[in-house]
Order: structure tokens, then C-alpha cells, then sequence
């Protein structure tokens, strides 16, 4: 978990803050606070990446999640002043990114599919194995974009906060019963959309690293 | 686009434990295998120069959005003109009508009320309609003209 208010393991994304990355964010906060705009660099440099990560799971576009990005940090300066102290800077910053992604997505929704128009490949590359786990992979993804309001949102936000059930609840502001419930029947409609999913596939591409990244997680911890 | 994976297995925050969604999940892998996005090198930049812009801008950190006087004065004038029309017919209307009359109560009260009937056949109806219709009909058409003034005035403005 870093400890540095600048963020210091590129590659990775980290949602969450330690009882340090708060104590040097409301020595941040005070600044900003204070008058002093150009501190808040600091808070931007820390969370850049998990905001557009974030934002990127929202709309899967690249442009867009910068873009969005960007509005939840001015949303987030300009209301630095409403953050109460007890909750961690990262909960209050992610929760009032929910709401800009949510909003603005609204606002202008990006182009998306509805769920019957999303289909499992079935092989569609004859390449290799993999490439067809990619493709699969990446249909998966794209249909939670899909899947109606109320399960996407807990859906991405799941496993953004890496499956913390409590963190995902916070950022949406729902009590964790509640996301607990939308989180089981989007799984059940992505389910019934790929099927496959269930035990027949093979380990998706990627999996070894994502051993590592566990084992790294670990270390971390 | 730079990216790496990113993922976790934290099993015992599984949003259900029905059989099928036992470990390990096909669905979970793939949802936390992730790609990973860098930010663009100049996107720092960019927020920090849109936080300059609402610094720079006043009662941008704080405060309500200043009213915008400009556009609602016409508004106001014109609603107070109408309001002003009104009350002098009013007044008008009340030092003109005949004390004795029934008039003095010109309200044709529902049936449902039950009042008694004597009131309401005892009203005159022809003084009544032009007594109250004028200033009913000021009044429509002052509304109308207060809407459509506000109408053209924000049409086309953007709001700030």
C-alpha cells in the first residue's frame, strides 16, 4: 500500500489510501484550503490513475475517461471544503467521482449496446486459444456496460475496489446488503448471457500475471 | 496505450455464495484482469490549468451563483407594473360596487359547499362578469406577456 502522497508503483492502480496518504492529504487539503491552488497538484498526481481507471471502466474510452476525470477533480476542489474528516480522503474523492461519471454519462451517454445485442463468441478466431480468451474477455467487459443501471454501477465498482464489497457500498453510498444484492443479479444476467463462463473455459489470458499481481498484492499487505 | 493487469481474489467479500458462484470464478478473473490506463502525459497539466481558470474566475471556490439581475428586470418591472394594474382595479372595483349589493361576495361557490341558494340566485351575475372579468383578463394577459418576455430574454444564453 503506498504511503507517499505521489503515487509511487507505476502500473498499478490503487483505490485505496492507508492512515498515512490521509494524514498527508489533510495536510494537503489545509493548504488548498488556505489558498494555496497549486498544492493541489499533489492530490492529482496521487489519484490521476485510479480516477481514470475508474472512469475508464464507466465508459471503456480513453479520451472520455480523462475527460471525466478531470471534471471529478474540479468537482473535488471545488467541494474540498465538504470533506469531513472521519471518512478516508479516498472514499469521499471516489464517491463524488461515482457521481460526476454517473451524471455525465447520463448527460451524454457513451455508445453502448443493450444486452441482447452483446454475444458470446464461440471461437470466433481460430488463431489460438488465446486470442479467442482476449476476445471473450473483452465481450465480457463491455457487457457491463450493458447490463441495466442499478447492476452496472455495483458491478464496476466491485471490482474496481478489487471485489471490497464495503469500499464499493461507500463509493456508491448504498448500504453494503443493497450492493450486495445488485452485485448477484448482474452477476446472474451476465451469467446468462455467457454461459460459457461457468466452468468450461479455460483460465483467461493473463491469469499467471494476475497470480503474480496476487502474490504481490500479499506482499503489500 | 500503456496497460498491465491488475487483479485480486478476496473470496470472502463475494457478493453471493450460491453453488455456482463458488471459487475460483471465471467472471471475477476477468472483471479484475483489467487493463490498466496511464494517464497522458499533460493531463496533470490540464486539471491544474482548469483549477486555475476557476480560481482565477470570482466566487468560484464558494458562494451561490450571483442572480442575474440584468435579465430579470424587465421581468420584475413588468410584474410589478401588473401587480400595480391589479390592485387599482381592485380597489376600483370595491369603491365602485354598490355596498347593498350581493356583489360584495362575487364568488360563485361550488355546489358541493352546500351554501344556501338564495346567495347565489341573489347575486348579480351581468355585474359580476364585468366587474371581474377585466381584471381577470389583465391579469391573463399581463402572465402571458411576463412569459414571453422571460421566453426571448433567455433564449439563446447559455447559463454560466
Amino acid at each position: 500500500m503506498p504511503t507517499n502522497p505521489i503515487p509511487s508503483a507505476p502500473g498499478r492502480v490503487s483505490a485505496h489510501a492507508g492512515p498515512s496518504d490521509t494524514s498527508a492529504e489533510i495536510a494537503i487539503v489545509d493548504r488548498v484550503l488556505g489558498g494555496d491552488v497549486e498544492a493541489f497538484v499533489v492530490i492529482v498526481e496521487r489519484w490521476q490513475k485510479p480516477l481514470i481507471n475508474m472512469a475508464w471502466r464507466y465508459c471503456r474510452d480513453r479520451g472520455r475517461a480523462e475527460e471525466l476525470a478531470q471534471e471529478a477533480f474540479i468537482r473535488a476542489w471545488r467541494g474540498l471544503g465538504q470533506w469531513r474528516r472521519e471518512s478516508s480522503f479516498s472514499t469521499w474523492l471516489f464517491s463524488i467521482a461515482a457521481n460526476v461519471y454517473r451524471t455525465e454519462l447520463k448527460r451524454i451517454p457513451s455508445i453502448q449496446l443493450s444486452l441482447d445485442q452483446v454475444t458470446e463468441p464461440s471461437r470466433p478466431f481460430v488463431h489460438d486459444a488465446e486470442l479467442d480468451g482476449a476476445a471473450r474477455d473483452e465481450a465480457v467487459r463491455r457487457a457491463v456496460l450493458a447490463l441495466p443501471d442499478s447492476y452496472r454501477e455495483p458491478l464496476i465498482l466491485f471490482y474496481f475496489h478489487e471485489m471490497d464489497l464495503a469500499a464499493a457500498a461507500a463509493t456508491m453510498g448504498i448500504p453494503e446488503g443493497t450492493m450486495k444484492a445488485r452485485l448477484s443479479r448482474g452477476r446472474a444476467l451476465l451469467r446468462q448471457r455467457f454461459p460459457k463462463l461457468q466452468d468450461s473455459l479455460p483460465d483467461p489470458p493473463g491469469l499467471a500475471s494476475v497470480r503474480k499481481i496476487e502474490t504481490a498484492k500479499g506482499d503489500r499487505q | 496505450m500503456n496497460e498491465d493487469r491488475k487483479t485480486n481474489q478476496q473470496t470472502d467479500n463475494r457478493p453471493d455464495s450460491t453453488p455456482d458462484d463458488s471459487a475460483p470464478d471465471n467472471l471475477d478473473r476477468i472483471l479484475l484482469t483489467e487493463d490498466t490506463l496511464h494517464p497522458s502525459s499533460g493531463f496533470t497539466a490540464s486539471v491544474m490549468e482548469a483549477i486555475h481558470e476557476r480560481a482565477a474566475a470570482p466566487s468560484s471556490m464558494s458562494g451561490p451563483i450571483p442572480f442575474p439581475w440584468k435579465q430579470a428586470i424587465p421581468g420584475i418591472a413588468a410584474l410589478a407594473i401588473a401587480i400595480a394594474i391589479l390592485v387599482r382595479l381592485i380597489v376600483t372595483t370595491v369603491r365602485s360596487t354598490d355596498p347593498t349589493a350581493q356583489i360584495a361576495r362575487p364568488i360563485a361557490w361550488p355546489a358541493w359547499l352546500h351554501l344556501n341558494s338564495s346567495f347565489n340566485s341573489s347575486v348579480d351575475w351581468s355585474q359580476f362578469l364585468r366587474v371581474q372579468a377585466g381584471p381577470a383578463l389583465l391579469a391573463l394577459a399581463g402572465s402571458w406577456v411576463c412569459v414571453a418576455v422571460c421566453r426571448r430574454l433567455a433564449a439563446g444564453r447559455p447559463i454560466r
